[in-house]
């Protein structure tokens, strides 16, 4: 038995260690500081988000290699979570929506004249989560790979509905909505030819549908393009930044103050990270509340308690790493930036997914490693460039989003050199832009989007296989399971309040006694 | 703030309707042999099931549940988005017919004149470094593949 563990344990030493090498080459050291830049940048400049940046981005990265493209990309996601958090602290304005809670204190304490400190312990909390969520994929992601290779059509099928059915109840607003966009993201999924008999569907002779609507046109319209026009109504002005930094280095009682929100938001962040239709917007908010009721003085809270920057921004950067692992090892995206990632992985001709590990080692590890690379990068390039970064926020938008838009137009058109994917682009723009007026969630529609033919594939494998039976998705105990955690994911928001009237109904006759 | 959630809704459930319809005319099937419209056909119908709740709950007066706040519809905002979309449409059909150099020129013109508010000077001048600095950097740099125009440009 303690052989057994000694080998595994110096298999994964050496698979961690040959994650280094891949990552440490020159090319794929440039990536990912390229990445984290780029990550930082687009983090600190309100109007553009990840998401569009990374979409911006994927059809340059088709003259790199898979590895370096997907280093670079996973970069780009991290860095932005650091750079989120300087125009919270700084202006209070969320650079990324993961940050918009660090405001609340992190504005508060540059109010102060401590800026410094927290930005300073925001970046040094990062970087612990970073490194921890590192090391929790690594030992989580090839155990759970290894489970994943036994999934037949069933399991997958199960998986993707509660995958499905958690992206629809996690997001925020409207569940109905939200229900409503998951349907439409699955439909959209199947125009193009028929997996099977390869039919067209709802193409009505375009050739461009032919191949279904593409990733890439609907990301940047969903994210890119409807934000700029959201922000073009809403008006092009913004405030100049005026504040001063002093000092970045958090003292020993910041420090003594923020080590178990630190660690707490990172055990917090990466776990719930794993889970899909969390993303990072949750975690930071989910520690939040939690240090605040843990603290014996939470009326400091929303006055500049570091506590309240420290734990968030740990719980954020942690979730990165979390979301990573569904889609390394069960080739499922946990929230919108892994579902670019994915395009990003399928551009390149690579299935993420249980038999990544075995088929493109050098992909799987060298990411996993380029991440602990780019949060040790990202430590050096916040602290010292945080005067560059305050500089960015006085570039006006009414410079940046004429890039913006040219930078959609030219990245769509170069992915197939089609001029119909630039108009698909902005349809989805509009529908991007309607969408937020209308109070709807686009990350239902895009998940679902994408997971859409998986789950086609799933579920006529499984009828074939059962001959028409649909007992087989209870039949077999792991796709019975995801099924049950499904329904108990939809139905537990209304009968938790209800059995909690019951309790209290049920203790109130024993009071009088 | 109703109204603009029914004409939402509305929308969605006639897509939903029309998709149901669309798939019912692929072939849908058997559940032991299902066929090319099977899928689509059950996603179209919970489209347009669940839009028909919207649609309900919005006419008894539902609309706006927890977390949920659909914003106003301004006319004048509707217009210079569509403005701005009618512009980059007219700059997706230009990029193949005129050439790369030429079309990015005329889209930078239109925007940084009519959004970003530039004087003539500042337009002009920045249309060009910018249609020149794209393309060093996309064609030349980068090596997408850019459309050139009748004149080669």
């Amino acid at each position: 038995m303690g052989s057994v563990a000694r080998t595994h344990a110096m298999e994964l030493i050496s698979s961690v260690l040959y994650g280094f090498s891949v990552s440490l080459q020159p090319v794929n050291l440039l990536a990912c500081l390229i990445g984290a830049f780029i990550g930082t940048l687009i983090g600190v400049l309100p109007g553009i988000g990840s998401v569009a940046t990374m979409s911006i981005l994927l059809p340059i990265t088709y003259a790199m290699s898979p590895t370096s493209s997907i280093i670079m990309m996973a970069g780009i996601y991290y860095g932005a979570m650091y750079g989120g958090s300087t125009t919270s602290i700084l202006v209070n304005i969320p650079g990324e929506a993961a940050s918009v809670v660090t405001c609340l204190d992190g504005y508060q304490m540059a109010r102060q004249g401590r800026a410094g400190p927290a930005l300073g312990i925001a970046a040094f909390g990062s970087f612990i989560a970073g490194t921890f969520s590192v090391l929790g994929i690594m030992l989580l992601a090839p155990p759970l790979a290894k489970v994943a290779l036994h999934f037949g059509p069933p399991e997958i099928f199960g998986l993707l509905v509660l995958g499905f059915t958690t992206v629809t109840y996690l997001s925020g607003g409207s569940k109905l909505k939200a229900a409503a966009m998951a349907f439409l993201g699955l439909f959209l999924g199947t125009v193009g030819l028929d997996p099977i008999f390869a039919t067209p569907r709802f193409t009505y002779g375009s050739i461009t549908l032919m191949d279904g609507i593409g990733l890439v046109p609907m990301i940047m319209g969903l994210f890119g393009i409807a934000e700029v026009l959201l922000n073009l109504e809403r008006g092009l002005e913004q405030d100049i930044f005026k504040t001063h930094i002093k000092g970045l280095l958090p003292n020993r009682q910041d420090w003594r103050k923020s080590a178990g929100p630190i660690a707490r938001g990172s055990l917090l962040g990466f776990l719930l990270g794993i889970l899909p239709g969390m993303g990072t917007i949750i975690p930071s908010f989910i520690s939040y509340a939690l240090e605040r009721r843990l603290s014996k003085q939470p009326q400091r809270f929303g006055q500049g308690a570091i506590e309240g920057v420290a734990g968030p921004e740990s719980a954020n950067n942690a979730a990165t790493g979390g979301s990573m692992i569904p889609l390394l090892t069960l080739g499922i995206p946990a929230n919108v930036v892994m579902a670019v990632l994915m395009g990003a992985f399928l551009t390149h001709g690579v299935q993420p997914g249980p038999l990544l590990i075995k088929e493109h080692p050098e992909i799987f590890w060298g990411v996993i490693a380029s991440m602990y690379v780019g949060n040790a990068i990202l430590l050096i390039l916040n602290l010292p460039l945080i005067g560059l970064w305050v500089q960015l926020l006085k570039v006006p938008y009414r410079l940046l989003f004429p890039l913006i838009l040219l930078f959609c137009m030219i990245g769509v058109y170069s992915v197939s050199a089609n001029m119909w994917d630039m108009l698909i682009m902005l349809v989805f723009g509009i529908v991007g832009y309607l969408m937020k007026k209308f109070d709807y969630e686009p990350a239902p529609l895009v998940l679902c989007f994408v997971l859409g033919r998986m789950a086609e594939e799933s579920i006529r494998q499984s009828l074939v296989l059962s001959r028409g039976s649909l007992m087989i998705f209870l039949t077999q105990p792991l796709a019975r399971a995801f099924l049950v955690t499904a329904v108990v994911v939809v139905l537990l928001p209304s009968v938790l309040p209800k059995l909690r009237n019951l309790c209290q109904k049920l203790r109130a006759p024993r009071r009088h006694d | 703030m109703g109204k603009n959630d029914r004409w939402a809704a509305g929308f969605l459930l006639l897509l939903g309707v029309v998709a149901t319809v669309e798939s019912w005319r692929l072939v849908i099937g058997e559940v032991g042999k299902p066929g090319p419209g099977f899928f689509p056909f059950y996603l179209s119908l919970g489209l347009a099931v669940s839009s028909f709740a919207l649609v309900v709950r919005s006419f008894l007066g539902w609309s706006v549940e927890r977390g949920s706040s659909p914003g106003t519809i301004d006319a004048k905002a509707v217009g210079k988005v569509a403005w701005l979309v009618s512009g980059l449409i007219l700059y997706a059909y230009a990029f193949e017919k005129i050439g790369f150099l030429l079309s990015t020129f005329f889209v930078m013109v239109f925007l940084l004149r009519a959004f970003a508010a530039f004087d003539w000077r500042l337009t002009l001048g920045g249309s060009i470094a910018v249609a020149f600095l794209t393309y060093l950097v996309f064609k030349v740099w980068l090596q997408v593949q850019l459309p050139a125009g009748p004149w080669g440009l």
